[in-house]
């Protein structure tokens, strides 16, 4: 019966562990989910900026920032714009970042966005620039960033296994007491 | 379970008497109708932005949200005041009362399809970025229950086809109050049913369920029908031990065996949706298998999460039970998997409110600026000149993730305690209980890990990437 036991345990370890390889890889790329207006049609220049971050909250290497630019006048958004995001450190000595918003990331085609790799947590400023034929304009807002979720794989796997190995005791202390009574 | 002595919110003035009030429910149900068409409403007309229109943030934050928390309060609350039934109860009233809903659907298969499909959808077609869509969907939610109230003569959309009504009646087994009798005697003598058949006041239970002998939250909406239907008064909602229908026998039903597990793989699965190595996966499919079609890559990578690996896990799983207690070998795979499969409920209960919870908690307070937008937007001062867009979150953010990993250890816990339970009430040898739930307690585990792994792990901005498409 152990090697029965052993056995089928063996074959449900083994088709499972398939199953975390593929949660195995770190994140990466632009942006985490969770979007959270920032500024909703500010004025800049001759512009109107809508900006949106994600992740919510903002994590360590991962600020993505979505950009919408609108006419003042026109009310039309507007395509063909350089629009520059910056990530100026209020709280530290972190470098300044500097990325240009482009359309190809951007989940919705008619904006621009930009992947900011902060390098650290604190409050950041971030500061949207806007040149095109109009003229120039910026707006601003103060994002905190915060470390990513880190959860030691001692909770992650130890704290699952662990309950198993508490069941498994209290059972074999069942059946210890079984037989004293029998 | 009948309790004199447990506490009965419908022995309460309040909310009993008004939730047993002929029309109790209806003005619930009211005030949600008014909220469906305000969503509807707001996802035509307002901002194509998810995180500044009402439908997006409504349905997909606070519904979720809201759903959870009454779960694991209260009971089946959203089915209480479920909107969509008010033009299912008016297609009652139009229609010639035709048809039984066939037979080989009278089970919970349809609504496993559908909660696939509404997975598969959410994923393809982005809905939670959709205020468009969002809209839509609940449309189609109107249109359905009121096309099969209208072709057929009970309910069939709450019990059989709704894929909402699955997952709830499915979570409210872990909710602490249940539909009860207040004495048996009363039921006995009671020549006509009416909590089942209705009454001239009332309409009886649309799931036809038989008060007497109910011992389940499945499959109850918590309408209350069956309370304003009895003439002796004699329904009672008590407060119970959460969580004890998943230890009480049921008849053996691969069906909802089914949907008890894979409804805790597309937990896992609907996370995994939003972190960075499905886009690995996807990668994979479009460049080496070149699959063009993310509906296809979705479809596949959902069908295998969702339907083939929880089919594999629980045949596998009841086949290796059955191997391990030498007194089981008798016993067929669908008692053994019928058995077990609720013991997931608390653990796929953990994973949902880990990542709704996480949503609401981060995303709740956002309706503050999104309604003062859509009032502006409608020319209306009365909550201020611009939207508050700097609204923090509902708990310290430090908070959230510990808290996410809590319910799911909890949710753990409770699965180990109820499978613990279920094997000990079928074999009286401990040990031979422990090895016939050691394939189930190991799968537990598994998921458990895997979860942990995917919360561990930051959102993938979903909708920014693309391959091959």
């Amino acid at each position: 019966m152990r090697y029965k036991t052993a056995l089928t345990s063996a074959i449900m370890l083994v088709l499972y562990a398939l199953a975390p390889v593929w949660t195995s890889a770190s994140a990466s790329g632009p942006g985490v989910g969770g979007r959270r207006v920032r500024l909703d049609d500010v004025v800049a220049g001759p512009y109107l900026v809508r900006a949106v971050t994600s992740p919510t909250p903002p994590t360590v290497e991962n600020l993505y920032v979505e950009v919408r630019v609108t006419g003042a006048e026109s009310g039309e958004v507007l395509t063909d714009l350089d629009v520059v995001v910056r990530a100026i450190p209020l709280e530290n000595d972190a470098p300044e970042l500097s990325e240009i918003a482009v359309h190809d990331i951007a989940p919705i085609p008619t904006e621009y966005a930009a992947h900011l790799p902060v390098a650290v947590t604190g409050l950041w400023e971030i500061q949207i620039d806007i040149q095109g034929p109009e003229g120039g304009g910026s707006a601003t807002f103060i994002e905190r960033v915060q470390n990513p979720p880190n959860l030691s794989w001692l909770v992650a796997i130890g704290a699952p296994i662990a309950g198993l190995c508490l069941l498994g005791a209290i059972f074999f202390w069942l059946q210890r007491n079984s037989q004293q009574e029998t | 379970m009948e309790n004199h002595r447990r506490f009965d919110l419908l022995a309460t003035s309040f909310p009993g008497r008004l939730l047993s009030w002929q029309w109790g429910r209806l003005s619930f149900q009211i005030i949600l109708l008014i909220l469906a068409i305000f969503i509807i409403y707001d996802g035509f007309t307002g901002p194509q932005l998810a995180a500044a229109n009402n439908a997006t943030l409504l349905v997909w934050v606070h519904y979720r949200g809201f759903v959870i928390l009454s779960l694991l309060l209260i009971g089946n609350v959203f089915c209480f005041a479920c909107p969509f039934t008010i033009t299912r109860s008016l297609a009652k009233k139009v229609s010639s009362h035709g048809r039984r809903f066939p037979n080989v659907l009278r089970n919970k298969w349809v609504s496993v399809a559908g909660l696939f499909i509404l997975f598969w959808l959410y994923e393809w077609l982005d809905l939670w970025a959709s205020p468009w869509l969002t809209a839509w969907l609940l449309i189609t939610y109107f249109f359905l229950s009121f096309a099969l109230e209208a072709i057929f003569h009970e309910s069939p959309f709450c019990k059989y086809v709704c894929p909402i009504g699955a997952f709830n009646f499915t979570y409210s087994t872990i909710s602490p109050f249940q539909i009860t009798k207040r004495d048996s005697p009363t039921c006995r003598t009671c020549e006509n049913k009416e909590c089942v058949t209705g009454s001239s006041e009332s309409l009886g239970c649309g799931t036809e369920l038989y008060v007497p002998v109910i011992d389940s939250n499945m499959d109850c909406t918590f309408c209350l029908d069956c309370a304003r239907a009895c003439p002796y008064s004699n329904v009672s909602l008590p407060a119970r031990t959460p969580a004890i229908d998943l230890t009480t026998s049921r008849p053996p039903r691969w069906d909802l065996a089914f949907l008890f597990i894979t409804l805790t793989f597309m937990g896992v699965m609907n996370a995994f949706g939003m972190v960075a190595p499905i886009y690995r996966l996807h990668e994979w499919l479009a460049i080496d298998l070149k699959i063009q079609s993310e509906g296809v890559r979705l479809l596949l990578i959902f069908g295998m999460g969702n339907i083939i690996l929880p089919m594999i896990v629980l045949v596998l799983a009841a086949w290796a039970s059955r191997l391990l207690n030498p007194r089981a070998s008798a016993v067929k795979l669908k008692n053994i998997a019928s058995r077990y499969a609720p013991g997931f409920v608390p653990l796929g209960f953990g994973i949902w409110m880990a990542h709704y919870g996480f949503h609401f908690v981060i995303g709740g307070l956002a309706i503050i600026p999104v309604f003062q937008s859509f009032v502006l937007d409608h020319n209306l001062t009365i909550l201020g000149d611009s939207p508050n867009w700097d609204v923090g979150f509902m708990l310290p953010s430090s908070w959230i993730f510990p808290l996410q990993v809590a319910v799911v250890l909890i949710g753990f816990a409770v699965s180990l305690y109820v499978i613990g339970r279920v094997s000990l009430q079928n074999t009286t040898n401990p040990q031979y209980a422990f090895q016939e739930l050691l394939p189930w307690a190991i799968t537990l585990v598994m998921l458990t890990i895997i979860s942990l792994s995917i919360f561990n792990l930051p959102m993938e901005m979903r909708g920014a990437l693309g391959f091959g498409t």
